[in-house]
């Protein structure tokens, strides 16, 4: 049940209706494989890695959005 | 200095052509990427070639992501999971990703990228 920490938040997600500003818990989550992520890291660092991610394409390369067809069919 | 110049241009030049392995391989579901922001091998093992390449995009995001932790005050491993999140949703159909359960899936056609509940909060 992984999921179980997370469900915590939609009743106080629901309770907040309306407001945009959403507070997260402090807790860390525990993630198996000992990896343990502060949900609070997570919301504040995504837009730096999506930064990061975007402008480093030979770590994170994507294929051309239209690949070569396949000869023949 | 020119000498650096040189080899960025040619890094750049030759980076689609120097990525054919590991594209055949994350195509083919041998190479793909896990829940920690680095690329990994499923069961099938792909060719030594894919293999190189993919070592060194996981030398690469390392690097990048050990910059922007200690510029941000958190830990690699939270910025390499933060980067699994956005990485994840990229999955296309047909290539394999590793979630925090340790198991290999390969996604389906007609099914969601997957991207774990703890990326969206929630």
């Amino acid at each position: 049940m992984p999921k179980r920490s997370l469900l915590i938040a939609a009743p106080l997600a629901a309770g907040l209706a309306g407001c945009v500003n959403l507070k997260t818990p402090e807790k860390p989550i525990e993630i198996n494989l000992n990896v343990v992520i502060r949900q609070e890291v997570l919301v504040r660092m995504q837009r730096d890695v999506d930064t990061l991610i975007n402008s480093n394409p030979q770590a994170f390369p994507q294929q051309p959005a239209t690949p070569a067809k396949p000869s023949g069919q | 200095m020119l000498r650096w110049i040189g080899a960025a241009a040619l890094v750049v030049a030759g980076a689609a052509a120097a990525q054919t392995a590991y594209f055949g391989a994350r195509g083919a579901g041998q190479v793909g990427e896990r829940f920690d922001g680095y690329l990994g091998y499923s069961l099938v093992q792909p060719s030594p070639q894919a293999r190189a390449q993919t070592e060194a995009i996981n030398i690469r995001r390392r690097s990048l992501y050990s910059d922007l932790a200690q510029r941000r005050g958190v830990s690699p491993q939270e910025v390499g999971i933060t980067a699994g999140c956005t990485l994840l949703a990229r999955v296309a159909v047909g290539e394999s990703y590793l979630l925090s359960d340790g198991q290999w899936r390969r996604r389906a056609a007609g099914q969601p990228a997957p991207v774990p509940d703890y990326c969206t909060g929630g």
